[in-house]
């Protein structure tokens, strides 16, 4: 079996994932919930740059106006940078959000949420 | 007029919260900017209509930012803003607004993100708009900084967050199969699609879209959110946010095609959420909380109407519910109550416009007659009895009398006379409901008027074929088994 990086690295991404979105439903602690988003967020991430092919593509800069083709697609990696940053953003005002709901409750323990029940 | 002013306006205005803050004082800059979106997207509508703009940022489509101002987005936006000005004019969110200005960035980023999405034509910049509207949204959630809202801000987080995994998860998957992200383009190309791929993309879409459009199983964080937010910013996602995703909903899966059998699973999904909202809403001791069940159940009412093929109805449906939750959560906030349903106790009697507003949006939510909720409601029943049969017309009416039960009840208490609590409505802060009350009663007189206007923009929805000659021009003649004649 040829175990290349492009064959191994959507494999990989999805497992990312699968670890960050059972992170977030198994962990109590706020502070490792957003840790396994980050991690999904990740495993997202490299799924967009898998699908690029940059094993063997040219990176996408028009050096030599005459070779038009053999370049990696750029558009994923131009998406994956916005998502990257939104990425950020969310992590930021999570762990914003977990740092003023300890100062209030002292506690980071989510089955511990008990404001707001039926 | 150049739709991408919807998204600049709002956006260039949060950049220049803080100074123009000083002009526009107390709090006002959200209204207005929301004023001047209402104003435009009116003054745009009757050409919209004849002919939708298609505007393309840098290239040409599919290449670019493509911005789509059909019919749909253009109503979606004026009856959104008209509703938004409600809330956002409210006492309790301008003091927010006047006291910090990073509350009223908050609230600009959201009107940006909210018009984005009614406007893109691309997948991507879907993306990122949802994107901009939830973050701005998680923040607001947390405005009166108590640990409700701080725990109903942690879980919208959380529940959003795990929404966009698996639409990037989505976008990737149609990224890589047709290269293209333009939604015009991808309704030619998707039929194209190998099955296993195509249902990857469908089920990663579908789950990121319930958990927006607020879907059972997937809807348990909204009533934390609402009630942790309090009654003004409620009455906000309730007649803007929950639209926004609804009409995403909406676009995306008519535009790509999907299956009988997932149009089954979405009205089946949608009865199901009405159901579980009444039965939720029922027991409920907070007003807010009531009404954010409620609004789960709308929304999953509307989306089982508008999968049945009442597409016309279930656009009624939504400015309707709009103009109902913007006024009642108004109500709410007005009064400065706890927000415990038995401390409306009364308030009729001290005004009797604020109880008769009450009275009658309550009545039309509930779809009785003569008011605009009885003209969606009695649409989307013949819609569901014509393609999924007698039983769930039979579902709708028992869910209908769950919500009879309580916003009977609510509609008593607030004409009962032993008043515990002193109310002081100010008469300049109540006129404002007028707006929703002329609406739910002359959208009731005239129902004809409304519907000849909702069909042209349920028409711009479903017609995939004039969408594709819209944005791509008369190229776009690319043959293509049209699965959309499933819903209809």
């Amino acid at each position: 079996m040829n175990l290349s990086l492009e064959t191994v690295l959507p494999a990989f991404s999805l497992m990312l994932i699968l670890l960050g979105l059972w992170g977030v439903a198994t962990r109590k602690n706020l502070i490792k919930i957003f840790i396994s988003l980050s991690i999904a967020e990740t495993g997202v991430n490299l799924l967009y740059i898998s699908m690029t092919g940059f094993v063997h593509g040219k990176v996408p800069i028009l050096a030599d106006p005459t070779v038009t083709s053999g370049y990696v697609d750029p558009l994923p990696h131009a998406m994956i940078l916005t998502s990257i940053v939104i990425g950020t953003a969310v992590t930021a005002l999570g762990l914003a959000l977990t740092a003023r709901y300890h100062e209030r409750t002292g506690t980071l323990n989510v089955t511990k949420m008990k404001e707001l029940k039926n | 007029m150049h739709p991408v002013l919807f998204i600049a306006v709002p956006l260039l205005a949060a950049f220049l919260a803080g100074p123009l803050s000083q002009i526009a004082r107390k709090g006002w800059l959200p209204s207005i900017i929301l004023v001047i979106a209402a104003i435009a997207a009116g003054s745009m509508l009757p050409s919209v209509l004849v002919q939708p703009i298609n505007e393309t940022v840098v290239i040409a489509a599919p290449l670019g930012i493509n911005l789509y101002a059909g019919p749909a987005a253009i109503l979606l936006i004026l009856v959104t803003s008209i509703f938004g000005i409600l809330l956002t004019g409210s006492k309790e969110l301008r003091d927010h607004f006047e006291k910090s200005t990073p509350s009223t960035v908050l609230a600009l980023l959201h009107f940006a993100g909210i018009f984005g999405i009614f406007l893109s034509g691309d997948l991507f910049n879907i993306f990122v708009f949802l994107e901009i509207a939830a973050l701005s949204a998680y923040a607001m959630t947390a405005f009166s900084d108590t640990t409700a809202s701080l725990e109903g801000a942690i879980k919208y987080l959380l529940a959003g967050s795990i929404a966009s995994i698996f639409l990037l998860i989505g976008i990737a998957v149609i990224y890589l199969h047709t290269g293209t992200l333009n939604l015009a383009e991808l309704s030619s190309t998707m039929p194209m699609v190998p099955a296993a791929a195509k249902a990857v993309i469908i089920s990663a879409i579908l789950l990121a879209l319930a958990i927006e459009t607020e879907l059972f199983p997937l809807n348990l964080w909204v009533p934390d959110v609402y009630e942790g937010s309090g009654s003004a910013l409620s009455g906000l996602f309730s007649a803007m946010t929950i639209k926004a995703t609804l009409y995403l909903l909406f676009r995306v899966i008519t535009l790509f095609g999907v299956d009988q059998s997932i149009i089954d699973l979405l009205i089946g999904a949608g009865l199901l959420t009405m159901i579980v909202g009444e039965l939720g809403a029922l027991r409920q001791t907070n007003a807010v909380r009531m009404l954010a069940y409620s609004s789960v159940a709308q929304a999953g009412l509307i989306v089982a109407g508008f999968f049945a093929g009442a597409h016309s109805a279930a656009i009624v449906a939504m400015i309707a519910h709009s103009a109902v939750k913007a006024g009642l959560f108004l109500i709410i906030a007005l009064a400065g109550l706890s927000g415990s349903v038995a401390s409306l106790t009364g308030i009729g009697l001290k005004n009797k416009f604020v109880g008769v507003t009450a009275t009658v949006l309550i009545l039309s939510l509930l779809g009785l007659p003569p008011f605009i909720g009885f003209a969606g409601k009695l649409l989307i029943l013949q819609g569901l009895n014509s393609s999924v049969g007698i039983g769930a017309v039979i579902l709708v009416l028992v869910a209908s009398l769950v919500e009879a039960w309580y916003l009977l009840k609510l509609v008593s208490l607030i004409w009962k006379t032993e008043s515990t609590v002193e109310f002081s409505f100010k008469p300049i802060h109540t006129v404002i409901l007028i707006l929703p009350l002329i609406l739910v009663i002359a959208g009731g007189v005239y129902p004809k008027a409304i519907l000849s206007l909702t069909d042209k923009v349920a028409n711009d929805l479903v017609d995939i074929q004039s969408y594709r000659t819209n944005v791509l021009g008369g190229s776009a003649t690319i043959e293509s088994t049209d699965l959309n004649g499933g819903t209809q």
